[in-house]
């Protein structure tokens, strides 16, 4: 089972290699884009400068220092759809990536992905998650495209995940388990991700009130409520590793571009150990004390359901009561 | 364009009973369509673009919209999509089944849905949300007409986005008013699965899409917008875990008796929430739009937040 790491700098390759990072994965707005279609038409779905590369030099230092450490880069070109100006500009980004060495692109766009065939047959294309495999059904509408490897959505359980791997023999499938979960499924989310402060509309605070309701208005409420007081950022799913490993799950991906690169070293190194542990024969209850232990040694407070990757395998998410009170840390 | 487009009417039923009641409604959504003007304040649930543009009625009946757009859990039952086509069919009602993204169980679930639709109506549409579930039409039930859904449709559908058209540069303007539809190298694709059409949103910063190149034909649905849904659904949360994730279903029921608003103000409008959908009202249902993008022939009215 493989490692997948965010990187943002060239500087972070080696880091990462080191702490067991086996791929790493990042973004790229080329000048020439910039300057047409500012960051807000981001062609990678990050909006915010720190999670994007920005001179074709820095990635081509990122991807030799990938080499360098035996990790392969893949770059994200996975934007939700592309107006028909972009598409020339970002085959063209494109070429330069992999001339530079890039060893996959990860895409959402049917569009993207018919031009990424046309102009470059034996490119590996994987899936990102915004192309919505919910099901056994959906990879073969993109094996059609000869893209074989997904990344699975955040919202899937592990024996979800588990009937679509082995429903779909001869493909790769890639499972989130550390940092940034979203509140709503990123696949079908309309929400724009570009305030300066980093508070995406899924998590700041509303004034909510119940419009028409009955008596259970109050505590659908506080439910939602929820994601404005905790760290979504802050999200795991170490618990899940023996289940993904049985499940066949080829790659565990941790989210984070744009965020700093020792929260990035100390994720693969949380995933790195977690995995280490089970492949060392522990049980899945001395997993979950360690994940525990580790979720509170990284972020300072316990986890709960609403930042757990996987709430509903979550035992110990169900003995305990949720009481969103939270504090944004 | 204006004058004399041809805009035929679907109305998006949310339960049996509402199919029902239809006739009524309908009764009122002609009041709009003939008088070919928006309608006054307070006089209609079915405020209508002001483009004055022909709505074709006559011999036309109305569309029936009805299904689940967002939640697996919400799908009708084999018995309720029969009791529904009965009753759309006593109204002489032409009809569509709305679908939502799903998981295996919900594969499942389609296509028990897509097999009383083949017996029972077989010149039905299928509005899918789901590639999993296109899959599915196209490999067992081909004789079932698929359209994209919202759902599945890229747009920029977020109440920040009016905020911050003008500091976009022109070209990168143009992503936030068009849609993912209108590619015409996906929409060959496409039509290999026997895509034709496509549901849209008219999203508060507008929509200049053009639906030419890739011979599409598009439903426009009004007055709520779609912008985002989750599986984390506040009214399925038991305190502990949520129950949209269990693979037999969720247990609690009643979410959509609950909607929720939710105002913060750096949004253009607030939000509406349904079980696990958020929406915002459009601007365009409220008289306020521009003349409708080409390629639109149908209106999709709903009553209520979906």
């Amino acid at each position: 089972m493989k490692i997948l790491s965010p990187i943002d700098k060239a500087e972070e390759a080696a880091p990462l290699a080191e702490a067991g990072a086996d791929e790493l994965y990042g973004g790229y707005v080329s000048r020439r884009w910039a300057k047409k279609f500012s960051l807000m038409g981001s062609p990678n779905h990050r909006y915010f400068p720190n999670a994007q590369v920005s001179a074709l030099s820095d990635l081509k230092k990122i991807i030799r220092g990938a080499r360098a450490g035996g990790a392969r880069f893949f770059l994200a070109m996975n934007a939700p759809y592309y107006s028909q100006g972009q598409y020339a500009l970002l085959l063209d980004d494109a070429d330069d990536a992999l001339s530079a060495g890039a060893d996959a692109i990860i895409a959402a766009d049917l569009g993207l992905i018919l031009r990424l065939r046309e102009r470059f047959p034996k490119l590996e294309v994987h899936l990102s998650t915004l192309g919505a495999v919910f099901n056994s059904m959906t990879p073969k509408f993109f094996r059609k495209l000869d893209v074989s490897r997904f990344v699975l959505p955040r919202e899937l359980t592990v024996s979800e995940s588990a009937e679509i791997i082995g429903n779909n023999p001869g493909s790769s499938f890639d499972a989130f388990i550390f940092i940034g979960k979203c509140p709503n499924v990123e696949s079908f989310c309309g929400f724009t991700h570009n305030n300066p402060n980093l508070v995406w509309p899924c998590e700041e605070e509303y004034e909510i009130r119940a419009v028409r309701g009955d008596d259970r208005a109050k505590e659908i409420i506080e439910a939602q409520s929820g994601w404005s007081r905790i760290n979504r950022r802050q999200a795991c799913g170490l618990c899940a590793v023996k289940g993904l490993l049985d499940a066949g799950v080829y790659s565990l991906k941790i989210v984070g571009r744009g965020g700093p690169m020792a929260m990035k070293v100390g994720s693969v190194r949380a995933v790195k150990d977690a995995l280490a542990l089970i492949l060392s024969g522990a049980s899945e209850k001395e997993l979950a004390e360690f994940s525990r232990k580790k979720y509170r040694e990284t972020f300072g407070a316990d986890c709960n359901p609403y930042v757990c990757y996987f709430p509903s395998d979550c035992n110990w998410a169900r003995s305990i009561s949720a009481a969103p009170n939270f504090i944004r840390s | 364009m204006k004058g004399n487009r041809k805009l035929y009417l679907a109305y998006y039923a949310q339960s049996v009973a509402a199919i029902k009641r239809a006739a009524a409604s309908i009764a009122e959504i002609n009041w709009v369509c003939d008088s070919v003007q928006p309608s006054p304040a307070g006089r209609s649930r079915f405020p209508l673009y002001r483009t004055g543009e022909r709505v074709i009625r006559k011999n036309n009946p109305i569309r029936i919209y009805f299904g689940a757009e967002f939640c697996q859990w919400r799908l009708p039952s084999p018995k309720a999509l029969f009791n529904a086509l009965a009753a759309a069919k006593k109204i002489g009602s032409p009809f569509t089944l709305l679908t939502p993204w799903v998981t295996d169980a919900g594969i499942d679930k389609l296509r028990k849905l897509f097999s009383v639709l083949k017996d029972e109506a077989p010149d039905s549409e299928v509005v899918i949300n789901d590639l999993g579930a296109l899959v599915l039409l196209r490999d067992e039930f081909p004789g079932l007409a698929p359209s994209l859904g919202r759902v599945l449709i890229r747009q920029r559908r977020c109440p920040r986005v009016p905020a911050m058209m003008d500091n976009l540069p022109s070209e990168g303007r143009e992503i936030y008013m068009r849609t993912g539809a209108e590619d015409p190298l996906s929409a060959r694709l496409m039509r290999r699965y026997g895509i034709r059409r496509v549901e849209l949103d008219y999203p508060l910063q507008g929509l200049e899409t053009d639906l030419g190149a890739a011979k599409l034909k598009a439903s426009l649905y009004t007055p709520y917008a779609f912008v985002t849904l989750t599986r984390h659904c506040p009214a399925s949360f038991d305190g502990r875990t949520w129950q949209a994730f269990n693979r037999s279903g969720c247990k609690i029921k009643g979410c959509v008796k609950n909607i929720l608003e939710l105002r913060n103000s750096a949004h253009e409008a607030p939000l509406l929430m349904r079980g696990n959908a958020q929406f915002v009202a459009s601007r365009a249902a409220s008289g306020q739009g521009p003349a409708l993008p080409d390629g639109i022939d149908r209106i999709v009215f709903m009553e209520d937040a979906p």
